[in-house]
């Protein structure tokens, strides 16, 4: 080499090489800003290279490309317009390959969130911490799976060749594969919904696609003491081909499930389930599963505690085979069911052994915790003792209790034998149970969707004692009846209906029962049917006997469960025990009754009326309907006014009431009473008449009532000055308003006989008043045999124009008023001697001395009275 | 400065700052690092050594055992757990050994010494060893020397806590805590024998029969009771070995010699036995327990005594104790007599059920009646064993004797069983009978009331009326007056054809029918009504029936039979309203 010319050819090109060093510096700068910084990348341009499926679409926000071969994203969404939306954040891929071509060529990826949300179900399902990596044909993933109450971390990894096989075998595309991922992330929720899970979960599994698909998934320990699930340990192979399980075994510690409203919570469980099809290919269910747990307890509704449970299902033929078996102190069970699935026959063979007292099994009915079953022994046999396979195949079905208290009813023994259906439901043709004094046999049938059964007994049977079985619709039937425990009742019933469904029980029966109270009532004995349907309850009373007669009619009680009326509908004849049964027709009767002393009334009654409501304002109420014809001639007292017999009518309609006791026997006369009241405009007439009242009868019947009901009509209590002949006949004609019958306004007359009446208070004090006058009358001119006159009654005002009150030798004609609110009296009264009546002497001058004392003026109060004599000084 | 050096090396520089920044080579290396840590999918080997214990777990033909401190097969929870919680550990590499040296530290200084436990897992291509140290401060993390395969060059990792949680996972969370290996289908036979104190041995052997039913091979032939066979199975598959016995595994001087077995349990299940001895039971100041030795491993375990009252008194327990299982089709006649009565119940070969009588009189038997009976003879069985060799000739057995009652069976295969009953007078529902096939013995505790009583109209067939014509009018009418009460033609509302086309009765309550009446308990019950049911092909059943008794009892009788039945509820509430 010639130096010289070297050098000459470096120098021609030294500006040259100056220039390339200078652009080479530039690009690497480039290089370096772009594996810095990196360039940003149109969304236009990656657009280009995409091809997506109808409807869907796909959105970049700040995509960068740096080197090496990385592209970053801020955010990346694609749109499946019905289905789903995916939202990628902060990605990061690096490939192998500048421009990847397949799946291989991607080398890592990792993002911070991939959310997914599903448009139809609007639930999502949120992936963190993303990282993967592609090496060698495998899919490498970690991530994290986080929604309120859970996290799961994933790791795993999938053959991609054995992946897309599978994909392309199964046709899947893009919207099955999410829609699948949506059905099992319901699925999960839902389930974490249901188990009500309050606690977080975590749980790490490892997963391995291949030819197989291998999952392991642990729970991580927590501290949670109350967790609905924890020691939760599973490991499954599935076929990657067709998905089916080829294998799954779990264990878990501690898992609380929801039950009804109750919770189970079952303790180191384990499940395992494994495919048998290669060994067993005519078998019909290709699985072999077994279940157990060491202790389960119950809380809630139902409260219970059972452990070592054992289930296995297996096939090995055309039929399902399934082992069952309870084993510990208080339960000893083992069941073998054998399960056709081809038409759902089945044949059970089993015993369980159970024994209540161990069992401590509690549940929650009408709002009271009770025992489900108390006792020495429960045994359940179940036998096919025949094949399958054979023609009307039954599986038999056998219970035995022994000193058995079921829903805390009194403790018995029972026997019931019957057949357990293909549905599962059961027909027991005999039941026989003793428990207590009871003695019923029958037959029971029981359904289970829905819950219907139907218990047909009949015997000696105490009905309250399965109060506790039957709910609150047969206890209201029963609420005021007392039975007999020496003398148990003789029952007859067909009771159906639906478990849960309050008002869908119906009950038709019969019950003679001898020697028990209802309402405090003692009856001797008694036929009743019964007859209880969605409606109502009803009542036939057939001969009740008790100690004032026989009574007999219906009771129609409607049923609350079912929202009716309150109105109690009946029909009564016979004689009604009115002193022992005052309860009988409810609290409103009551009050009416309790006013009465009397053995018994004969009654022919019907009507509804309202027993049940607290709230019942008679006669507001308009919708009773109800008639009441009674007689009696036992002696008998009203609020102490004492009666020989009475005869009556009350009837009321809708808006009317009638009162009409044409005969009330009392005082040794008679009283007539017609009430005809408007019950919409409360206007009421008011028809009394009485005859021949004995005053001093009267007399003491007005103290005795005013003793009874705390009133005071009378202040003077003496009846000594009373007169044992006087007679009293008084009549009313009036009406009032809002029944108010302290202000009537009407008519009347009062008519009282009496050779001593002067002794009478007002008029008697007349009467003396006059005897001290230094009138010239013989001793006895002003005394009064009789009075007699007609009346007016206004607004609590008595008015009278001529009330006469006449004797053998004189009469006083009065007129005024008396107020009867405030007792005011405001009268005048005129004297006329009638007949010859000697003239005293020393006033014979006086031509006309009665001219002197025309009137005489009583003002005052009733219980104090003052005396005016007026006298005529002109005369 | 000449601008050609400047520029050469700036590029230079920028080349190498590149170069750096670009190459991720090391990175992956990292990465691929972690991954091959972390990933258990090949794994074959566990490997824990710790100061005072070793364990050591091999997987075997796809199956994990514990082959130190003892062998034993490995709870499948225990590998899952491991497996899943490891992969899911944090690792991350802090320094390799130079960097070590070079800080100036040694491996003790993160707590790695002679008294670390060692975690060997062992792939099918890498072997890694774990000696874990200390925590880190913020406790989240360990300190841990990790060495891939056989390789020198040893690293400090920062690994999560949860690996110390693995690392002291006890022998007991590893292993199996089942005795028995094998599940209630598989077995096969069950034999428990017991060494009595003369040195004789007491065995009770069971085995399935090709049905799945079980049966005594020894100490006698005879059936056995299937579902308590299978809850002692349960019993047996879920005995757990309360102590693995290992300190005494350590200690060969505390090893019990074991060739004198008090008890031994062997199952039988798809060609393999699994067989266990029992030692006697060994009392301690703490507890009482038994060594086992089983057919799976030479190590002796310990057993509390729970165990034994399932080995026990099998021929009592299993055995059967019903004294029928009877099965409807296989059977072809039921008898019961006495001296008095003979009472035959024989499937004709129409595969129906006849009754006969003493007198021969022959009728149609119900079979859901007869299933019922059936059920009523499957639900009795033996209270206790008296005797195994009774003859029939047994005075209290003599047939002349009315309170001696006969059951006999006879199957369709000629097979025959025979039972007698002493009908005992003080206690009725104590009584002794012979089952005179197996010259058996024994008491029972059952009413047999319903087959001292029995008639045979309590068998009759309750559909009466056997026709398949369609009804052509029904008349109810007064017994006494003739007085129509209900005419089918004229009545609208109530339509009882299909009541008594299919009619089936409640039962059937005696045979004291006549033409104007019948009796009930004592009560003479007089005919009230006639019903007279006329079909399309002009002929026609006529049937008397009693006043209404009771919602659930309605009496009537066929006119030319002189057994009375009770009419069905459903046709008593129709009937109910006809005859308002």
């Amino acid at each position: 080499m010639d130096p010289n010319k070297a050098y000459d050819t470096f120098y021609k090109y030294r500006k040259k090489l100056n220039f390339c060093l200078v652009l080479l510096f530039f690009c690497q700068l480039l290089v370096l800003f772009i594996s810095i910084a990196g360039i940003r990348i149109p969304s236009s341009f990656i657009q280009t290279f995409m091809t997506l499926p109808q409807d869907n679409t796909v959105s970049f926000k700040g995509v960068y490309f740096k080197l090496p071969k990385i592209i970053i994203a801020e955010k990346i969404e694609l749109i499946s317009k019905k289905n789903y939306v995916i939202q990628l954040k902060n990605l990061t891929i690096s490939s192998k390959d500048y421009i990847p071509s397949t799946f291989e060529s991607f080398s890592t990826l990792k993002a911070n969130i991939i959310k997914c949300t599903f448009l139809k179900s609007k639930k999502f399902i949120s992936l963190k911490n993303i990282a993967a990596c592609v090496e060698k044909n495998y899919l490498k993933l970690s991530f994290e799976v986080n929604s309120e109450k859970t996290l799961i971390k994933m790791k795993g990894k999938i053959n991609l060749t054995k992946f897309s096989n599978n994909t392309k075998k199964q046709k899947s595309n893009l919207v099955s594969i999410f829609t699948e991922i949506e059905k099992y992330n319901n699925l999960i929720q839902q389930k974490l919904y249901e188990i009500n899970t309050t606690n977080f979960i975590e749980l790490v599994c490892v997963f391995d696609i291949d030819e197989n698909i291998k999952i392991d998934i642990v729970q991580v320990s927590s501290k949670d003491t109350n967790s609905v699930i924890s020691g939760f340990k599973s490991t499954a192979t599935f076929d990657s081909t067709n998905g089916r399980i080829n294998r799954i075994s779990t264990q878990i510690e501690k898992l609380r499930l929801p039950l009804f409203n109750s919770s189970v919570e079952l303790h180191k469980s384990n499940f395992f389930l494994s495919d048998t099809s290669n060994n067993q290919k005519d078998s019909a269910f290709n699985y072999f599963a077994n279940f157990s747990s060491n202790s389960i307890n119950f809380e809630g509704l139902i409260k219970a505690s059972t452990s070592n449970l054992f289930l296995n299902i297996n096939s090995y033929d055309e039929y399902i085979n399934t082992v069952l078996i309870l084993d510990n102190n208080s339960s000893n069970c083992s069941n073998f069911i054998k399960w056709n699935p081809a038409d759902s026959t089945f044949s059970f063979d089993g015993f369980n052994n159970l024994i209540p007292n161990l069992l401590d099994f509690k549940i929650i009915k009408n709002e009271k915790l009770l025992n489900f079953f108390r006792g020495d022994l429960i045994k359940i046999g179940v036998n096919s003792f025949s094949n399958i396979k054979e023609p009307n195949f039954k599986n038999y079905i056998t219970i035995i209790g022994n000193n058995l208290s079921v829903l805390d009813a009194p403790p018995g023994n029972y026997l019931v034998t019957g057949i357990l259906n293909d549905n599962l439901s059961l027909t027991f043709s005999n039941a026989y149970g003793k428990m207590g004094d009871c003695e019923v046999q029958g037959t029971y049938s029981q359904e289970w969707t829905p819950l219907n059964y139907e218990l047909v007994l009949n015997g000696q049977c105490n009905p309250t004692d399965i109060n506790n079985w039957m709910g609150k619709w047969w206890r209201e039937i029963w609420t005021d009846f007392e039975f007999n425990v020496d003398d148990v009742p003789l029952g007859d019933f067909i009771i159906s209906g639906t478990w849960g469904k309050e008002s869908s029980h119906n009950t038709v029966g019969e019950i003679k029962a001898s020697n028990y109270k209802y309402k405090g009532l003692d009856l001797t004995n008694s036929n009743i049917k019964i007859n209880v349907d969605a409606k109502q309850t009803s009542l036939f009373l057939n001969q009740i006997e008790h100690s004032g007669g026989v009574i007999e009619g219906r009771v129609k009680i409607p049923r609350k469960a079912a929202h009716q009326s309150e109105l109690v509908n009946f029909k009564m004849i016979g004689d009604f025990p009115l002193n022992d049964g005052k309860k009988i027709l409810g609290d409103f009767s009551e009050t009416f009754l309790d006013d009465f002393n009397l053995t018994s009334i004969k009654v022919d009654t019907h009507g509804d009326i309202d027993m049940q409501s607290n709230n019942y304002d008679f006669p507001t109420t308009t919708d009773n309907d109800f008639q009441l014809i009674t007689d009696t001639d036992k002696n008998g007292s009203w609020n102490g006014i004492k009666f020989s017999s009475f005869k009556g009518t009350i009837k009321k309609e809708s808006n009317s009431l009638l009162v009409d006791f044409p005969t009330i026997q009392t005082c040794s006369g008679n009283i007539s009473l017609l009430i005809d009241s408007n019950l919409s405009n409360k206007f009421s007439n008011i028809n009394l008449k009485t005859s021949n009242l004995k005053i001093n009868e009267l007399f003491n019947s007005i103290i005795s009532y005013q003793s009874k009901t705390k009133t005071v009509l009378l202040t003077n209590k003496n009846s000594t000055s009373i007169s044992e002949n006087g007679i009293v006949d008084f009549s009313i004609n009036a009406t009032c308003t809002d029944f108010d019958f302290t202000s009537l306004n009407g008519t009347g007359k009062i008519k009282i006989k009496d050779k001593e009446l002067s002794k009478i208070r007002l008029l008697g004090l007349l009467s003396n008043g006059l005897d001290q006058l230094p009138l010239p009358f013989p001793s006895g001119t002003l005394k009064f045999s009789a009075l007699e006159g007609l009346f007016e009654l206004e607004n609590g005002l008595i008015t009278f124009d001529s009330v006469i009150l006449s004797g053998l030798l004189s009469k006083v004609i009065s007129n005024g008023n008396i107020n009867l609110e405030n007792g005011e009296l405001n009268i005048n009264s005129k004297i006329q001697l009638v007949g010859n009546v000697p003239i005293i002497s020393k006033i014979a001058q006086i031509a006309d001395p009665l001219a002197v004392f025309a009137e005489i003026k009583i003002t005052g109060s009733w219980n104090d009275p003052k005396w005016e004599f007026l006298l005529t000084p002109t005369k | 400065m000449n601008l050609k050096i400047v520029l050469i090396a700036l590029n230079a520089v920028l080349i190498a700052w590149i170069y750096f920044n670009l190459n991720d080579q090391d990175q992956l290396s990292k990465v691929d690092k972690l991954t091959s840590i972390s990933n258990l999918d090949e794994l074959t080997q566990i490997e824990i050594v710790k100061p005072n214990q070793n364990f050591l777990l091999i997987k075997e033909n796809f199956n994990w055992q514990i082959k130190k401190p003892i062998e034993w097969k490995v709870d499948e929870f225990s590998i899952t757990n491991f497996n899943t919680i490891f992969s899911h550990l944090e690792f991350n590499k802090l320094f390799d050994y130079e960097e070590i040296n070079d800080r100036g530290e040694i491996v003790s200084d993160y707590g790695i010494n002679s008294e670390s436990i060692i975690l060997k897992l062992v792939k099918s291509n890498q072997t890694i060893h774990i000696r874990i140290g200390d925590q880190t401060r913020d406790k989240r993390f360990v300190f841990c020397e990790i060495q891939l395969d056989n390789n020198p060059d040893i690293e400090i990792w920062r690994i999560s806590n949860e690996l110390l949680v693995l690392a002291e996972i006890p022998f007991q969370d590893w292993a199996v805590s089942n005795l028995v290996r094998t599940n209630l289908h598989q077995v096969k036979s069950i034999t428990s024998s017991i060494k009595l104190n003369n040195s004789n041995l007491n065995t009770t052997k069971l085995n399935k029969n090709e049905v799945g039913e079980w049966e005594f091979e020894l100490p006698f032939k005879t059936k056995a009771n299937n579902e308590n066979v299978r809850l002692l199975l349960n019993r047996l598959l879920t005995i757990k070995v309360t102590d693995f016995n290992i300190i005494e595994e350590n200690n060969k001087a505390s090893v019990p010699e074991f060739d004198d077995w008090k008890f031994k349990l062997v199952l039988n299940s798809n060609n393999s036995t699994h067989e266990f001895q029992f030692s006697e039971e060994i009392t301690s100041d703490s507890s009482s327990y038994h060594f086992c030795k089983s057919s799976y491993t030479d190590h002796i375990i310990k057993l509390d005594k729970s165990f034994k009252i399932s080995l026990s008194d099998w021929s009592t327990k299993l055995r059967e104790r019903k004294i029928f299982r009877l099965k409807n089709d296989s059977i072809q006649k039921i008898s019961v007599s006495n001296a008095d009565n003979d009472i035959k119940l024989i499937r004709s070969i129409d595969n129906s059920w006849k009754i006969t009588d003493k007198e021969n009189i022959v009728f149609d038997a119900d079979s859901l009646l007869i299933s019922q009976f059936l059920l009523y003879l499957n639900k009795m069985e033996i209270k206790e064993f008296i005797s195994f060799e009774t003859a029939q000739s047994d005075i209290e057995f003599n047939l002349e004797n009315k309170s001696v009652y006969k059951i006999q069976i006879t199957n369709q295969n000629t097979e025959v069983k025979t039972i007698l009953i002493q009908n005992n007078q003080l206690d009725a529902t104590l009584s002794k009978i012979l089952m005179v096939e197996e010259s058996l013995l024994c008491l029972v505790e059952e009413d047999w009331s319903k087959i001292f009583s029995i008639k045979p109209y309590n068998f009759k067939k309750r559909s009466v009326m056997g026709k398949n014509n369609l009804i052509k009018n029904i008349q109810i009418n007064n017994f006494e007056s003739n007085q129509s009460i209900y005419n089918l033609e004229n009545n609208t509302t109530i339509d009882l054809s299909d009541d008594f086309k299919n009619l089936e009765v409640e039962s059937f309550m005696n045979d004291k029918s006549s033409l104007d009446g019948t009796w009930l308990e004592g009560d003479w019950v007089p005919w009230v009504y006639t019903i007279n049911i006329e079909y399309s092909d002009k002929t026609n059943s006529k049937i008397f029936l009693s006043d209404k008794i009771s919602d659930k009892q309605w009496l009537g009788s066929l006119i030319n039979e002189n057994h009375t039945f009770n009419l069905p509820i459903s046709l008593i509430q129709k009937l109910s309203k006809v005859t308002k």
